[in-house]
């Protein structure tokens, strides 16, 4: 009940009133065989039991005053409702989440796989930024927007769902990484954010696509992009696809990881950002933990708070109740003596 | 009730009553309950058409002249009325309420008695014996017991006409004429009547309100039964309601006649609106019919 929500009043002690009525009401049901004036009959033997629809209305005249009287001490306790408004001043940030979609994040030496966790630890951290802009992009050996720069993160939540969500194997298999970093910052050039971030996730080497990683991550320092970047995949061999048979499913063997560190290193120190390995998911959620810390929003809540009196609903019901039981006194229900 | 209102109030029914039973039912009442046994009264002398039976031989022989014996009837009975105290009397729509006119029948009674030189003992009742006052003479005890019939405060409020007349028919033992004061809301009794009314000469009186036969259309009432005391919205005004009332009213009224005149015993329906000279005096001579 929306309407019960969110009541305060103004003058509670009036409530004080109502173990009175409703003691006063108790005391009067107990006597209610001698308190009202009544006839007295040598018997109801014949007649007690009969009844009609206003015999049986006889009691109602104390029930409506009761019901009034409650009311009207309610109304006099003035109920308010509070609407509660949040006004947020957050300088947010624009952050665009960059994500490998080769064949290879599908290696599991993260457990079930390396994009799963990564999509799973992601969506934690979005579910962090409150008052940022996000954006997805996605990339294998092409790059394309999956989401731009949003406040509905639920959106992005739905593209980071770890069962559904981003999949392998829809675009050309690869590791462009300076096509998804260049995709990024295209998104990120029209900002007027006061911080820039792009945070690329990635498990191997650029080995297509025809913008190189470092001039895209050049262009990245020109519009004062901050470039994250994290390498995924355990060191020494994974248990990773190698081949697709011919009906198209990826056929598993032990490859070796193969992370160009030493790029993605240059990438991040070149903007200013900062280079990170995970190794397994707890590591990954501790990297994503930091680059939250390091990359705070200044929010400022003021908190608006408006009354709007409910009073009137519980005023009228009162006084509706008092002229109905005076009326049907008077007419209907006027009973001698 | 103060003893100066009390007396004041005896006082008005004696006057009222006494009148009554001196003039005009005295006559009545003396034929209506007629004594068993004949006692020799005095002796006369013989007129043609006597039972020659009778002559008293001794003093026709001293006389010379024939004489006969009168007898008369014995008289000396033994009057006890039984009176309803319970709160159902409390009622009256009219001039008088039915426990008025109870305690004004009953002073009615009592004095017709004891100008015939009867007792009077009264029985209280409702639906345990409220108090037994033993039959005695004298206009002093009609006074105390229309005293007490006024000042009385019932133990209990509901009635019941079996209890008082086991209780009478084990506690009486000599034959005597027996009233039954009450509005007879009350039913089987019908048993106890009948051991009763074998030994006794048994009288219901059924005194009711007009308005008890009848409810008037009057709209909404707020009513309580006098006896268990529980508020009921009673409405009048539909025909449903009034009907219930007739029809059980009608219901009593006829166990209560089917019940007396089973038993063989006599019986009288008084209205609280209606003066009950007439009924009564029409009673008493069909009675010594």
């Amino acid at each position: 009940m929306s309407f019960f929500n969110n009541i305060q009043f103004v003058h509670p002690w009036f409530f004080l009133i109502l173990p009175l009525i409703i003691g006063g009401f108790a005391w009067l049901y107990m006597r209610r065989n001698t308190y009202f004036p009544r006839l007295s009959m040598s018997t109801l033997q014949g007649v007690g039991d009969v009844s009609t629809l206003r015999s049986k209305m006889g009691i109602l005249t104390p029930i409506l005053r009761f019901a009034s009287l409650i009311a009207l001490t309610i109304a006099m306790a003035r109920p308010q409702a509070i609407l509660q408004e949040e006004e947020v001043k957050a300088e947010g940030i624009d952050i665009v989440l960059v994500m490998d979609l080769s064949s290879s994040m599908l290696a599991q030496d993260f457990k079930p796989d390396r994009l799963w966790v990564s999509k799973a630890v992601a969506g934690d951290f979005v579910k962090g930024r409150k008052y940022d802009r996000i954006g997805l992009v996605a990339f294998a050996g092409e790059a394309y927007t999956q989401a731009p720069l949003t406040t509905d993160h639920s959106v992005i939540l739905d593209f980071l769902n770890p069962e559904a969500g981003l999949q392998c194997g829809r675009l050309t298999d690869g590791t462009a990484i300076g096509m998804g970093l260049a995709t990024a910052v295209n998104r990120l050039e029209d900002s007027k954010a006061k911080s820039k971030v792009v945070i690329l996730l990635t498990d191997g080497e650029n080995n297509t696509g025809y913008v190189k990683p470092l001039s895209a991550a050049e262009i990245a320092r020109k519009f004062n992009v901050k470039v994250y970047t994290i390498g995924v995949g355990t060191i020494g061999d994974a248990y990773a696809p190698v081949t697709r048979t011919a009906s198209g499913q990826f056929r598993f063997g032990i490859s070796k990881v193969n992370i160009d560190e030493k790029l993605l290193n240059e990438i991040s120190t070149m903007t200013q950002g900062k280079y990170f390995r995970a190794t397994n998911a707890e590591s990954l959620q501790q990297i994503y933990a930091s680059i939250d810390k390091l990359e705070k929003t200044e929010i400022d809540v003021s908190i608006l708070k408006r009354y709007k009196d409910k009073f009137f609903p519980f005023a009228l019901i009162g006084l509706l109740c008092l002229f109905l039981e005076m009326i049907l006194k008077y007419t209907l229900l006027r009973s001698i003596p | 009730m103060d003893t100066a209102e009390l007396l004041k109030k005896v006082r008005k029914i004696e006057i009222k009553t006494k009148g009554l039973s001196k003039h005009i039912f005295s006559g009545e009442y003396h034929s209506a309950f007629k004594g068993r046994g004949m006692s020799f009264s005095e002796v006369r002398s013989y007129q043609y058409g006597d039972d020659v039976r009778n002559i008293d031989w001794n003093v026709t022989a001293r006389t010379g002249e024939p004489h006969i014996k009168v007898f008369e009837e014995e008289r000396e009975l033994t009057v006890i009325i039984l009176v309803d105290v319970s709160k159902s009397a409390f009622f009256g729509t009219g001039e008088q309420m039915k426990n008025e006119m109870i305690t004004e029948l009953c002073a009615v009674l009592s004095f017709s008695a004891i100008n015939n030189n009867d007792k009077v003992g009264v029985l209280f009742f409702s639906d345990q014996v409220e108090k037994f006052i033993p039959p005695k003479k004298g206009k002093q005890h009609i006074l105390r017991i229309i005293r007490e019939l006024l000042d009385f405060k019932p133990d209990s409020q509901h009635t019941n006409v079996s209890m008082a007349l086991e209780y009478f028919n084990n506690v009486v033992k000599k034959r005597c004429i027996c009233f039954i004061l009450s509005d007879f809301i009350a039913d089987g009794y019908d048993t106890a009547l009948r051991i009763a009314a074998r030994r006794h000469d048994v009288i219901g009186m059924h005194i009711y309100d007009p308005k008890e036969k009848e409810l008037p259309n009057v709209g909404l009432i707020r009513v309580v039964d006098a006896e268990t005391g529980k508020l009921h919205y009673l409405d009048t005004s539909s025909a449903k309601v009034r009907d219930a009332q007739k029809n059980w009213f009608n219901k009593n009224h006829s166990y209560f006649k089917s019940a007396f005149a089973k038993s063989g015993a006599g019986l009288i329906s008084l209205a609280t609106d209606v003066p009950y000279t007439s009924a009564l005096l029409n009673f008493f001579k069909n009675r010594s019919k």
